[in-house]
């Protein structure tokens, strides 16, 4: 065993533990750490100030997946996004958090067609943005529905199927049964000048939903929801993951980023300034609190690895008092990075 | 063209209680005018009217309420909802306009006005419906620019203001001094001033081969603008 004070450096057999100011990269990827890291062969633990700036290897546009690269857009000379780079991977839910006027609202915009980006590229599966093709697997939630006051919810929903491209024979059948889905069918022959915020907000899901999407762009849908609409649209989020699509989710609460998002973008002065990978794919994170309060995480790519890591973590000394999933804390993020 | 857009701008038109309601009061000066000499002299301009009531709100109230956002976020590109649009609106004026020769011809036979004097009537009809499609096209590039009803502000502003200039250039022609007597010499002044007024802002007539050229130059300019104009705009969401 070898330690090292100034940038600490233990180490037990394959294992290595490195304390303090600590920067390691590999294929692609840039980890950087304030406080802690250790590594067993493919498994690592980090922990502390913990700052990814870009999680994977950087994907080509012409790859599946939604891509944007370098997208600049300015409003009367005033840079709002200033270069930014997104890739939302099939079967992928991506949070897009970050103080107003961070340009979470104006990228959604530009990746959706409605502002032409000063600069950068956007491809959907190595498409434009605005190829029919591509919207005709695009859904969108606005924050807030806007829509003549006579017409009524199945009218609403039936009028966006049709020009999303539900075939004649089946969109009544469909129409009911997303609205049933939505919990609005008693309420489906109201016009929608009659409905509440959450009911508006639940028609707007209706219609992006109906068409089955690859695309999924929802802006706050869970603004002005119900618990019940919350827990349903967790639950809509949840399967539109199941069916390979790619979610893009902009939102302040917290709370839900984290409960459906694989990973999350942190946007400040028109950047994407943090990155951060929620639930991982391809490997288990857990999380271990060792005794003093320190936590830290450990990698692996399956449960014996996590056991194994953690038993060597016990034999060379560390205390550990408990392992549990690892959930990164949004809420110090934010604050860390407001 | 597509048939969802038209059949849902029209069924929103027939499911208004205010369009319906317009409809009957057609019907009924409809039948009151069957009573004059001159055949189609009432209905018109109200078809005419009816054309800017409707064509104002074809794309501008959308883009301030939010409704836009989802439009163009469907496979569908912009100049065939734009023209879909107006194919719709159209529908629905053209269906007023029926009612209102249909209501004079019902009260003219009902009087035992025979023979029917078709040839003023259909041509009536026949103005009626160019000019209205006239309207519709310059609301529609107007509204293809701006937000909220502002198309129909700025077109009954520019109309009235051609109306003024016209009368202010007549006065100073007829008083002879200075700038009159200038227009005096030069009467292409005025009549270009008319022209142009004719051309933007075609009155309800009598069909003429000329005049009906000329609108639907009028009206091709319009809509290949508005659909230049939209298929560039850009579409921040959110309501005003």
């Amino acid at each position: 065993m070898r330690v090292q004070s100034g940038g600490m450096h233990v180490q037990v057999g394959g294992m290595r533990v490195q304390v303090s100011g600590m920067h390691v990269q590999a294929a692609g990827m840039h980890v950087q750490a304030g406080d802690m890291h250790v590594q067993a062969g493919n498994m690592r633990v980090q922990a502390g100030d913990m700052r990814v700036h870009a999680d994977r290897m950087p994907a080509n546009m012409s790859d599946r997946g939604v891509h944007a690269r370098g997208v600049r857009k300015s409003f009367d000379r005033r840079s709002v996004l200033a270069g930014v780079d997104l890739d939302i991977l099939p079967g992928e839910v991506v949070g897009l958090i970050g103080p107003n006027g961070a340009g979470k609202t104006t990228l959604m915009s530009c990746l959706l067609g409605f502002l032409h980006a000063d600069g950068g590229k956007i491809a959907f599966d190595g498409r434009r943005s605005d190829d029919l093709g591509v919207r005709a697997r695009t859904g969108f939630v606005p924050e807030r529905v806007g829509v003549g006051r006579r017409i009524s919810g199945w009218h609403f929903v039936r009028y966006m199927a049709r020009l999303a491209g539900v075939p004649r024979a089946e969109v009544d059948r469909r129409v009911t049964a997303m609205l049933e889905r939505l919990e609005l069918a008693g309420a489906a022959d109201r016009p929608m000048s009659q409905y509440s915020r959450g009911m508006l907000q639940r028609a707007a899901i209706c219609q992006a939903l109906i068409h089955e999407p690859d695309y999924l762009f929802l802006d706050e849908p869970s603004s002005g929801l119900d618990p019940n609409g919350v827990l349903l649209v967790r639950d809509l989020i949840a399967e539109q993951k199941r069916r390979g699509a790619m979610v893009l989710l902009n939102s302040h609460q917290l709370s839900e980023v984290e409960k459906v998002c694989d990973r999350v973008l942190f946007l400040r002065g028109g950047v994407v300034a943090r990155a951060e990978t929620l639930r991982h794919t391809d490997r288990i994170v857990m999380a271990v609190r060792l005794l003093g309060g320190k936590v830290v995480t450990v990698e692996g790519r399956d449960d014996a690895e996590i056991a194994a890591a953690i038993r060597r973590l016990i034999e060379s000394g560390t205390d550990v008092v408990e392992v549990r999933p690892y959930v990164a804390d949004l809420e110090s993020i934010f604050r860390g990075n407001a | 063209m597509n048939g969802t857009v038209v059949a849902e701008t029209m069924r929103r038109h027939f499911s208004s209680i205010g369009f319906i309601a317009y409809l009957i009061l057609l019907g009924l000066i409809g039948l009151f005018a069957s009573g004059f000499a001159t055949p189609g002299s009432m209905w018109p301009s109200l078809v005419a009217l009816l054309s800017i009531i409707t064509g104002s709100a074809i794309v501008g109230p959308e883009f301030s309420t939010g409704a836009l956002q989802l439009i163009v976020s469907k496979p569908i590109r912009r100049s065939v909802y734009l023209l879909s649009r107006v194919t719709g609106v159209f529908a629905c004026v053209a269906i007023a306009s029926a009612v209102g020769l249909g209501a004079e011809t019902a009260g003219r036979l009902l009087r035992g006005d025979v023979p029917l004097p078709w040839p003023r009537m259909t041509s009536m009809f026949g103005g009626a419906l160019a000019a209205s499609l006239l309207v519709i096209a310059m609301l529609t590039f107007l509204g293809s620019l701006t937000r909220s009803y502002f198309n129909a502000a700025i077109y009954l502003g520019t109309e009235a203001a051609m109306s003024a200039v016209q009368a202010v250039v007549g006065m100073l022609r007829i008083r002879g001094e200075g700038f009159g007597a200038y227009l005096a010499q030069h009467p292409g002044v005025e009549r270009g001033l008319a022209t142009v007024d004719d051309v933007l802002f075609a009155s309800v007539r009598e069909l003429t081969v000329p005049w009906l050229v000329r609108v639907a130059v009028t009206v091709a300019v319009a809509l290949a603008l508005a659909c230049a104009a939209f298929e560039r705009r850009e579409v921040p969401y959110g309501a005003d």
